[in-house]
């Protein structure tokens, strides 16, 4: 049985307690997007990648509100000038244009300028490692759909009334779910990676090639 | 009497006529309108000088009329809190009770207050209307709280006049007015804390700059310097004719809310819900409750115009007395911290063929069944002391 495993993927054993990824682009441009936090006023990560910069932000809309900014329509914008390092310390300048009561609308800000600032919010670590753990499993979960023939069971779905279950592609729906309940609901980051570890190892069994 | 004008509806030209004829400056309500807030259908004076084009003639009605300033008001917002939901136990619960739940701080507020003062037996006369933005808004509430404790409904096109015959509707307004709403935050957020805290006349013009650039127009324009300078002079005048203090840009911004949109802010259910069935008012005004409507919370509002109670050093700091009373029961850190305001109200405004005005029976009249009675009594609603037209009160 084929197994796809994408360039970037992580093995599960290799599950690190704090995964990081430097989030910036690797071939001149790139996409290059940041998630923006308006109470800390600082971009709380980076990534290269639109849709997974929408999946974080509804990810974690249970905690805060996060703004999706394009970093390359900076004036000021060269792709190693802000990374996961350092973007806590990095805001935008054109600010006033992100609208408090439209945190629930996918809008993408195209950045003017970017700005370094000195954050000294004390939380702002264990956030920026929620956030990498939250994007982490994104990139597992989209692996795991590629495993699982998501596509095949969609186009089923989509196309014919073919009526006929899976009992095991439905199990494996409701692990990714678990995993997403956890990433949206948790408050406790141990926690989270502690319950995200045994839900993928429940979730790896039934993926194994049979 | 006309008590009351929908103001949305003044675009059609026999009212703009009117207006003409009697040599008021249509753009000035209809910019004041719009000023920093879209969700406020009319703007009416409700304290001192009405430097506005038109008269309220609802202002003196209960939960309409402002409260005399007292400095010595020193209940908490916890206090009055607390303090409100045993009023409405005790006055409002022969019919069942529907809370307007958006997952926003002010009515997780009322929630709140409902699960902490009453007995769990009450809250089985007790629904929840919210829908599935509600719950993105404030997930873990939903959770831990709503779903646990009471029955729930889709509030999607829930407000109509059957709601108001078996409920008692209570919601979450007007609880911008008390804060200065979301008109504080973006300031905030472009300008930082000290702009919120320059002084309205020695700053004025960074103040009537700001105006001219931040107010839109129905159109989306900006409305310029001209607009700015009439609305901060009136602003002004009204503000030195009472005794209330409003020294900062922040309490510039709060008593714009709380003086101009308040009335407005009331009647929005109205002008919202579908209520294309009844002629007079009454059953609206019977049967819909706003909570943050208190002289208690008014009193609060005007002696709170300080750091740490309605802002603080970031925007997560809006609305902090609420956020912390929600704290205390829920202890959610991440609200507490950072839950900013959303605009909840996504409002589908009434079209012109419903009603244009109250009369002070609360007859709803319409531009089209009852335009002969609208054109004889709207030149008595015009305001005779609106000057269209001031010059720049200096310093």
């Amino acid at each position: 049985m084929f197994v796809f495993y994408s360039p970037h993927h992580v093995p599960l054993n290799k599950f690190m307690k704090v995964p990081f990824d430097f989030g910036y682009p690797i071939n001149f441009g790139d996409p290059h997007f940041a998630l923006y936090q308006p109470v800390n006023d600082c971009f709380m990560l980076t990534v290269c990648d639109q849709s997974h910069a929408r999946k974080i932000k509804l990810l974690a809309s249970a905690r805060y509100s996060l703004f999706v900014v394009d970093l390359t329509t900076a004036e000021n914008y060269v792709a190693n000038l802000v990374d996961n390092v350092c973007c806590h310390n990095w805001t935008l300048s054109n600010k006033s244009h992100i609208g408090i009561g439209t945190a629930n609308i996918p809008q993408i800000i195209a950045s003017q300028s970017l700005i370094e600032t000195l954050t000294t919010e004390s939380n702002i670590e264990s956030e920026k490692q929620y956030l990498q753990t939250v994007w982490h499993c994104i990139k597992y979960l989209e692996e795991v759909e590629l495993r699982a023939n998501k596509h095949i069971h969609d186009w089923i779905d989509e196309v014919l009334d073919a009526n006929i279950y899976d009992p095991d592609y439905q199990q494996i729906k409701n692990f990714m779910k678990k995993i997403m309940n956890a990433l949206y609901l948790s408050d406790d980051l141990e926690h989270l990676q502690s319950e995200i570890h045994q839900i993928q190892f429940q979730l790896e069994k039934l993926l194994l090639p049979r | 009497m006309i008590s009351y004008v929908n103001q949305r509806l003044n675009h059609d030209p026999r009212i703009q006529e009117i207006f003409k004829n009697h040599g008021y400056d249509f753009q000035n309500l209809d910019q004041s309108r719009l000023q920093f807030d879209p969700g406020t259908s009319s703007v009416y004076n409700r304290c001192g000088l009405n430097t506005l084009p038109l008269q309220n003639g609802i202002k003196h009605l209960s939960g309409f009329s402002m409260p005399a300033y007292d400095e010595r008001f020193s209940q908490s917002w916890s206090e009055i809190t607390d303090q409100r939901c045993h009023e409405l136990r005790k006055n409002h619960f022969h019919k069942p009770w529907m809370i307007a739940w958006s997952g926003g701080i002010d009515s997780t507020t009322i929630v709140t207050s409902i699960l902490k003062n009453l007995p769990s037996a009450d809250l089985h006369n007790i629904t929840i209307a919210c829908d599935r933005f509600s719950v993105w808004e404030n997930p873990k509430f939903f959770r831990d709280f709503v779903q646990p404790n009471f029955q729930i409904l889709n509030s999607k096109s829930l407000l109509d006049i059957r709601t108001l015959e078996k409920f008692t509707v209570i919601d979450g307004e007007p609880a911008d007015q008390l804060f200065a709403g979301g008109i504080s935050l973006p300031m905030m957020l472009s300008h930082g804390l000290d702009f919120l805290e320059k002084d309205i006349v020695k700053d004025a013009d960074l103040l009537i700059d700001y105006i001219a650039q931040t107010a839109r127009k129905s159109n989306g324009e900006l409305p310029g310097k001209t607009f700015a300078q009439w609305y901060y002079t009136s602003l002004i005048e009204n503000i030195r004719s009472v005794d209330i203090p409003v020294n900062t840009f922040h309490d510039f911004m709060w008593w714009s809310y709380f003086n101009f949109s308040w009335t407005s802010v009331k009647m929005r259910g109205l002008e919202v819900g579908d209520f294309s069935k009844i002629s007079n008012a009454q059953i609206y005004m019977d049967n819909f409750v706003h909570w943050f409507d208190s002289d208690a919370y008014q009193l609060w509002a005007m002696t709170n115009n300080i750091r740490d109670q309605k802002y603080g050093s970031t925007i997560g700091h809006h609305k902090i007395a609420a956020k912390r009373y929600i704290f205390e029961f829920d202890k959610n850190h991440y609200n507490l911290k950072y839950k900013t305001k959303l605009f909840s109200g996504n409002y589908k405004w009434l079209q012109p063929n419903t009603w244009y005005c109250m009369t002070d029976d609360f007859t709803l009249l319409n531009l089209d069944d009852h335009w002969p009675i609208i054109r004889d009594l709207l030149p008595g609603h015009l305001c005779p002391t609106y000057k269209h037209n001031t010059s720049i009160v200096t310093p």
